[in-house]
């Protein structure tokens, strides 16, 4: 068909099905940030800071840093160094952006009694003496056990939620439902869900933020520890690792054979929470003295 | 089909819906109480709703620890209602008495109403209805087979439309006077029969699949819920 003749009937035909076609495709393309191109991740990106922007007043940076090859984090925690002082809990509400009303807090810390062991039965997470660590108890904080074989993932209707390359499940804030089928798969009470609309302070939030972790989310949907996904995959510790008074946590690559994370699963006495599930926790728990 | 006969059936169809509908404005006063009594049943749930929609489901006091109340309870015990609906099928058919087919079409009524129930509970309560939308491919992503949920979602709709599509028919033929047609109808309530089991089956295995709830994690879950249904 040369310039000067006139579109046919058929061309036009043609052209308004491709079109339509298009549009349809573009709609049923992928949405979540599972599956987004890198490309298209970038424009999500700069959407979600000018919406932040809009809500908080202040730039909030978000990053899209993806896993690192060669890393799987996992952490560790000496249960008899922890002295149940609870700063891990705030550093973590600080640092991801939780809300402070209604609270949320990713960190539970369980009182337990030394006489009975690790025992969630006998837990008490309200414990509330003048002064830590009490007589005859030692305690037991639990977070989001960044499980090999996540129950949570598998029953997400709507496949919102995943495990990363490097080992970190994480949430799509923007695709999740809250329909709270994961808060009943978790064996571990780790995730939280926005009952209210969460309330931060403005001069408290956290202006260093990840697209898959401590960005301020709306609500009705789930969140939960993402082993600080914002400082790990920048190559530093999370928060409640800095805070902790004790020397408590200790966090790094599995597959380093270096890393003290290894030192500690291959010398120390290490258990992980509900084994007989087959969870498959890279949490452990250790008693280094 | 020609068209004719194809406006011809949208005109008899038509003359069904407005002629139900004749049927169903005109009642005593004991009728109009009632329905004016369910109606302000229904205004008063509707603006809880919207309150739950303006502050969250924190509303409902559920909490973390128990983050499953008396929707999902209700959920699931009316898909019990609706299962042991269809099951009231079985006697009709497995002892070819006619009397109790009549009751069928009652069977299918209630577990429509029953359905439709389920999957309102199911959309208040979601933290975020407003992206129910997610669940539908193309243009959400439905997590099947490896989520028991979707598997729900898929089943409680077929469920829904097959009960809808044998009542509408009954309902349709008795209203133009004449019998319903036997090829059509019984394959399909018979269908409905396993479907029914396969709902309430699909339910139990939601709670079932969970290993964090021991109490739930129980191979007995599902043959306990079908029991209950029968009873």
């Amino acid at each position: 068909m040369s310039d000067t003749e006139k579109p046919s009937r058929r061309m036009f035909t043609a052209s308004a099905t491709a079109a339509f076609a298009g549009m349809v495709l573009t709609a049923c393309g992928p949405k979540r940030l599972y599956e987004v191109p890198k490309q298209k991740l970038k424009t999500s990106i700069a959407e979600m800071e000018r919406r932040y922007k809009e809500q908080f007043g202040k730039d909030i940076e978000v990053s899209d840093q993806g896993p690192l090859p060669g890393v799987h984090f996992a952490y560790a925690l000496d249960i008899s160094r922890c002295i149940g002082c609870r700063r891990c809990v705030y550093a973590c509400v600080a640092e991801n952006n939780q809300s402070r009303d209604p609270q949320i807090q990713w960190i539970r810390v369980f009182s337990m009694e030394k006489e009975k062991g690790v025992d969630f039965t006998h837990a008490d997470p309200y414990y509330n003496p003048p002064k830590v660590p009490e007589e005859g108890h030692f305690y037991v904080p639990v977070s989001c056990q960044q499980c090999e074989n996540p129950p949570c993932t598998k029953v997400c209707p709507t496949g919102a939620t995943w495990a990363e390359k490097d080992g970190i499940v994480v949430i799509d804030y923007d695709w999740c439902i809250g329909c709270r089928y994961c808060m009943a798969a978790c064996p571990y009470g780790a995730r939280h869900f926005n009952w209210k609309a969460p309330t931060i302070p403005e001069n408290e939030i956290n202006t260093q933020t990840h697209y898959l972790g401590n960005r301020p989310r709306p609500k009705g949907v789930v969140e939960k520890c993402t082993f600080c996904i914002q400082r790990a995959r920048e190559g530093r510790y999370p928060a409640c690792v800095e805070v902790c008074p004790v020397g408590a946590r200790k966090f790094g690559n599995l597959l380093d054979p270096d890393s003290e994370i290894r030192y500690i699963i291959e010398h120390k006495r290490v258990l992980v929470l509900k084994e007989e599930l087959n969870t498959v926790p890279r949490f452990f728990y250790f008693y280094a003295t | 089909m020609q068209p004719e006969s194809a406006v011809n059936s949208i005109r008899l169809f038509s003359g069904f819906a407005r002629g139900s509908l004749k049927l169903i404005l005109r009642g005593n006063r004991i009728y109009w109480t009632w329905l004016a009594f369910l109606g302000a049943l229904i205004v008063s749930g509707a603006l809880a709703y919207s309150q739950q929609v303006q502050i969250g489901l924190g509303l409902t006091a559920m909490r973390d620890q128990v983050s499953w109340g008396f929707y999902i309870g209700n959920f699931t015990f009316l898909v019990g209602v609706a299962a042991a609906a269809v099951v009231l099928v079985i006697p009709a058919y497995v002892y070819n008495w006619k009397p109790i087919r009549e009751i069928v079409i009652y069977g299918e009524l209630l577990a429509i109403s029953a359905i439709t129930m389920c999957l309102l509970f199911v959309l208040v309560d979601i933290g975020r209805p407003d992206r129910f939308w997610h669940l539908i491919p193309p243009f959400g992503f439905l997590n099947f087979p490896s989520s028991i949920l979707a598997w729900d979602v898929l089943v409680l709709n077929l469920y829904f439309v097959l009960n809808l599509s044998v009542a509408t028919h009954i309902l349709y033929r008795a209203f133009h006077g004449k019998p319903y047609i036997k090829k059509l109808v019984v394959p399909l309530v018979l269908l409905s029969v396993p479907m029914a089991v396969g709902i309430h089956t699909v339910t139990a295995f939601l709670l079932n699949g969970l290993a964090a709830r021991p109490y739930w994690n129980s191979s007995i879950l599902a043959p306990q819920f079908l029991a209950s249904a029968f009873f």
